[in-house]
């Protein structure tokens, strides 16, 4: 191994502990990935549709976890004379998001250095 | 940003549409008009360059969304409104006159407008997609969608998406 793979397992296990391993389950990356895409906000019921066969008692747990955090946003709204509410990514989540991004391309450079060996 | 935005705002103005600061949370309503009448004001001809995917949220262009949020984003909320807009020749405002006449003008427009919106431009989406589908096939498509539109909204906006046809 160079240098610059030291480096680059260096960077796996320091940027790994930067991220909150509890936002890093595939349920809570999806939301923060879905509501990042889609920034004007997402329902209950659409984040439901999205995810398939979840269940409200553990959608709903997960968005808690976010929101406790602060990574999503609920905003409750009008619509149609009938209230409603709406999650939203929040900065601590744009933020989050960006961590396990940079820590996923730093997995990905690990590949990478497998295939040249 | 793309010069599009400018004609949706164009749209929005001659629909009289009461549009707040689309960027700010609580004015959900207002990203889902712009969203909804724009993809419908494509649909019927209006040339406007954006992308729409359906996947379960109903028509959605991610361009359009960085659009609106890059325009607004240093735009006092107190001085809101069209902004600078480009002019629309006759066929385009003759296709807005008609969504006007035949969905604004409809009396479940005033009780349940967004609900109308996402069952209209959804029907639009897979006629889009599929211009040989059935009358029964677009409202089966529009249901497994859309499980939460009520029977009656879709019943009701598959009979507007007839009368739309040029």
């Amino acid at each position: 191994m160079n240098i610059d793979s030291d480096k680059t397992i260096k960077d796996l296990i320091e940027n790994s502990m930067k991220i909150n391993s509890k936002a890093f389950n595939i349920t809570r990356c999806i939301l923060l990935g879905l509501l990042t895409f889609y920034k004007d906000g997402l329902q209950f019921r659409e984040l439901k549709s999205l995810l398939g066969n979840i269940s409200d008692g553990k959608l709903q747990s997960n968005l808690d976890f976010l929101l406790e955090m602060e990574y999503i946003k609920r905003i409750r709204i009008e619509l149609d004379k009938k209230y409603i509410q709406v999650y939203m990514i929040g900065d601590p989540g744009k933020i989050e998001i960006k961590k396990i991004l940079k820590w996923m391309e730093i997995l990905k450079s690990v590949e990478g250095g497998k295939d040249e060996q | 940003m793309s010069n599009d935005y400018g004609k949706v705002r164009a749209i929005m103005k001659f629909l009289k549409i009461n549009l707040r600061n689309p960027i700010e949370d609580e004015h959900f309503r207002d990203r889902l008009m712009i969203q909804k009448i724009a993809f419908i004001s494509k649909f019927l001809g209006i040339g406007l360059n954006y992308s729409f995917g359906l996947y379960k949220k109903g028509p959605y262009s991610p361009i359009l969304t960085n659009d609106y949020y890059s325009y607004h984003e240093n735009d006092p909320p107190l001085v809101y409104k069209y902004g600078t807009i480009p002019t629309l020749n006759t066929k385009e405002s003759r296709i807005l006159e008609k969504i006007k006449d035949v969905i604004f003008s409809h009396p479940i427009y005033t009780t349940h407008r967004l609900d109308l919106l996402q069952a209209i431009s959804t029907i639009l989406y897979f006629r889009m997609k599929e211009p040989n589908s059935s009358v029964g096939q677009l409202i089966y498509n529009t249901k497994t969608e859309k499980p939460y539109l009520t029977e009656r909204i879709i019943t009701i906006a598959m009979n507007l998406v007839e009368i739309l046809k040029f």
